[in-house]
């Protein structure tokens, strides 16, 4: 009861209901762009964040989330191109819909269950997070330690085709996070005599460089998306007979979509075509899939939706983003000093209980805003891509510059962009990067701190039961996912090899 | 030259540019003052590590890469390769612009450099200049300008050459 007046409280005494709106509007107009993922709509708004307070500023960033989750099915059954990775499991049977004259009911299916799903993850999210933040209060600077190396573990599964070149691309983020002044002695460290970087590199500067700038950068060798065609179409709700029938796939999309959201490194879209798989198998329609079926459209749907919940989980409680929209979500924490976690309940609850509400509000705007807001997505999805490029352009040069009104950071920015695009194209992974950007601080610090209390001593780390279970779980992590890589490498490279 | 090869050739790349990298951040990892507030691992401990670990990484990713396009022994074309880097440099071109923004905002101001950006990067992206795309431009830099000073109340530059030959 008390939480509930602490999360109605964040919501009516701040500007979280109208950012909540604000949010999945942008989150809506942001999906339906094919190009702009959840996390890159969330990073464009990131440094407006800033001069929020924290509540409101979370709950813009979460309603983003959820927003784009929805905008991404409007072109992915449209014209046949998600809009986010995550909806590329709806194009399948939505756009066949549209093909057959039902593009309005597709639509509708997606809506009412990204709605079901939404809500779905945000309970999980509410009866997951607390526990698992109660456990985390009792850590000391080993299990702290241990709990960044877990984030960082997280790495091995974030890493794609190649493990090399995740952990590549973790230990550079690890690099740019010992940039400053160092944590425990004040020495500057990589600061080259630049006043700029004696507070270092701020996590949001490399994550919208990462996110946005890198994927502007790419739309300029990406083929132009397909138009829409102008004839308004009318979105259709489902009626009573097909809720009925879609339920059993939207129960198999929230227990996957909970699964997956928990789980670092999986996120929506595995979720969603893990969703698809299975509300085919258990169809009573099995045969409908792929031309056209609308569970189909409700399982992928359901499932990513559950993720814009259950992906806050690990980050909540334990501050380990795990996955691009929970990482800018935590950067957006981190703006006001807050740093996920244990300590979150404690020190700052309004902020967590608030985004709760926020998330559940958010929800409810995107199944009323999404009744209404077709037409102006079709509208923007029609704009030239040369205009849209130079407003996110624009938006993204005079966000950064807003945060601490310093043209060094907009080079920053600039910096990592050209950096997250050569990654882009030698397919070094994104995520790890700012996984070490974010948790290096954490770990640095409190290794130190570690053997400042042992002497040096390195047992410490195995002493305390904590330390050692995460350690534990990390290198189980860590070898299941080299085991796994194995698997796979071993038959393509003998395939490589023969002549 | 097909996929695989220009895979493995983009990672050789990734590795020594990575091991190039390693190489520098250690110089300057090494210079890293000793303080007399030092606990046991120091201010240099951890970034010398990191420096010996990408060193590691990138060495074992350049030898990967090697030993696989030893195996695919395939004739290497460099035609098409050369069509994807040329698309590359223009991706990359489209920072131009915003590097234009950081050097002209001091002195003409956020209004007009916004307006520069937005006008700039249309063209680069291939809009063709007209009436339309300097309308839309002026309407973009009143919308920045309305949200980020008005709204937002954030101190933009007025730019100092309006400031001389006004005052």
């Amino acid at each position: 009861m008390h939480e509930l007046g602490v999360a109605w409280h964040g919501l009516t005494s701040t500007w979280a209901i109208p950012a909540s709106i604000v949010g999945v509007i942008w989150g809506i107009f942001g999906g339906a762009l094919p190009g702009i993922s959840p996390s890159i709509a969330m990073a464009l708004l990131l440094p407006f964040t800033y001069s929020l307070d924290p509540v409101t500023a979370v709950v813009l960033l979460g309603s983003v989330y959820i927003g784009a989750e929805y905008g991404g099915s409007i072109p992915a059954i449209l014209i046949n191109t998600p809009g986010t990775n995550s909806a590329a499991a709806t194009t399948i049977d939505g756009y066949a819909m549209h093909l057959r004259g039902q593009g309005g009911l597709a639509l509708g299916i997606s809506l009412t269950s990204g709605f079901v799903g939404g809500l779905f993850g945000l309970l999980m999210l509410v009866v997951l997070t607390e526990p698992l933040a109660d456990v985390a209060l009792a850590f000391t600077p080993p299990a702290y330690f241990a709990l960044g190396m877990f984030g960082l573990s997280i790495i091995a599964s974030l890493s794609g085709n190649s493990l090399t070149k995740g952990l590549i691309s973790g230990i550079m983020g690890l690099m740019i996070a010992t940039v400053g002044t160092d944590p425990l002695s004040g020495v500057s460290r990589f600061t080259f005599g630049v006043p700029d970087l004696i507070s270092g590199v701020k996590p949001i500067l490399v994550m919208v460089g990462l996110f946005a700038v890198s994927e502007l950068l790419a739309q300029m060798v990406e083929p132009e998306w397909a138009k829409v065609s102008s004839r308004i179409m009318r979105l259709e709700l489902p009626d009573w007979t097909l809720w009925k029938r879609l339920g059993r796939c939207e129960a198999i999309g929230c227990a996957i979509g909970t699964f997956e959201g928990i789980t670092p490194g999986a996120g929506g879209t595995i979720a969603a075509f893990l969703s698809y798989n299975e509300a085919k198998r258990w169809s009573k329609h099995p045969e409908e899939f792929g031309h056209g079926s609308p569970e189909g459209v409700a399982a992928p749907e359901c499932a990513n939706n559950v993720v814009t919940g259950t992906a806050l989980v690990p980050l909540l409680s334990l501050g380990i983003p795990g996955s691009n929209s929970a990482a800018v979500l935590l950067g957006g924490l981190l703006i006001h000093g807050l740093n996920p976690g244990p300590m979150l309940f404690e020190r700052a609850p309004e902020v967590a209980y608030g985004l709760y509400a926020g998330l559940f509000v958010a929800n409810v705007v995107m199944l009323l805003v999404g009744l209404v807001i077709l037409s102006p997505c079709i509208w923007l999805v029609n704009r030239p891509r040369p205009y849209l490029l130079a407003f996110i352009f624009a938006l993204i040069v005079s966000g950064v510059y807003s945060i601490e009104q310093s043209f060094f950071q907009v080079g920053i920015v600039f910096a990592t962009g050209l950096l997250g695009y050569g990654m882009r194209r030698f397919d070094v992974p994104i995520l790890p990067m700012v996984l070490g950007v974010v948790l290096g601080f954490m770990v640095e610090s409190n290794y130190r701190r570690s053997l400042l209390l042992s002497g040096g001593d390195h047992t410490i780390f195995l002493r305390d039961p904590v330390s050692l279970g995460l350690l534990a779980t990390a290198l189980t992590l860590l070898a299941f996912t080299l085991w796994r890589e194995r698997r796979r490498v071993t038959p393509s490279a003998a395939r490589l090899g023969t002549p | 030259m097909n996929g695989v090869t220009r895979a493995l050739r983009g990672d050789t790349v990734v590795g020594l540019a990575a091991l190039a990298l390693a190489g520098v951040y250690a110089f300057f990892a090494f210079e890293i003052p000793h303080s007399f507030l030092a606990d046991p691992v120091g201010a240099a401990g951890l970034p010398e590590l990191y420096a010996i670990a990408l060193a590691l990484l990138a060495s074992l990713l350049v030898a990967q890469s090697l030993a696989s396009r030893a195996r695919l022994r395939e004739t290497v074309e460099s035609g098409s390769d050369r069509i994807a880097a040329s698309q590359h440099f223009r991706a990359i071109g489209l920072l131009l612009p915003g590097i234009g923004y950081l050097v002209l905002i001091s002195s003409l101001g956020y209004f007009v450099t916004i307006f520069l950006l937005i006008i700039g990067v249309a063209l680069y992206a291939g809009a063709n200049l007209s009436l339309r795309l300097l309308s839309i431009s002026v309407v973009g830099a009143i919308s920045m300008w309305v949200i980020f000073d008005k709204l937002f109340n954030i101190p933009l530059p007025v730019g100092s050459l309006w400031l001389r030959l006004f005052n």
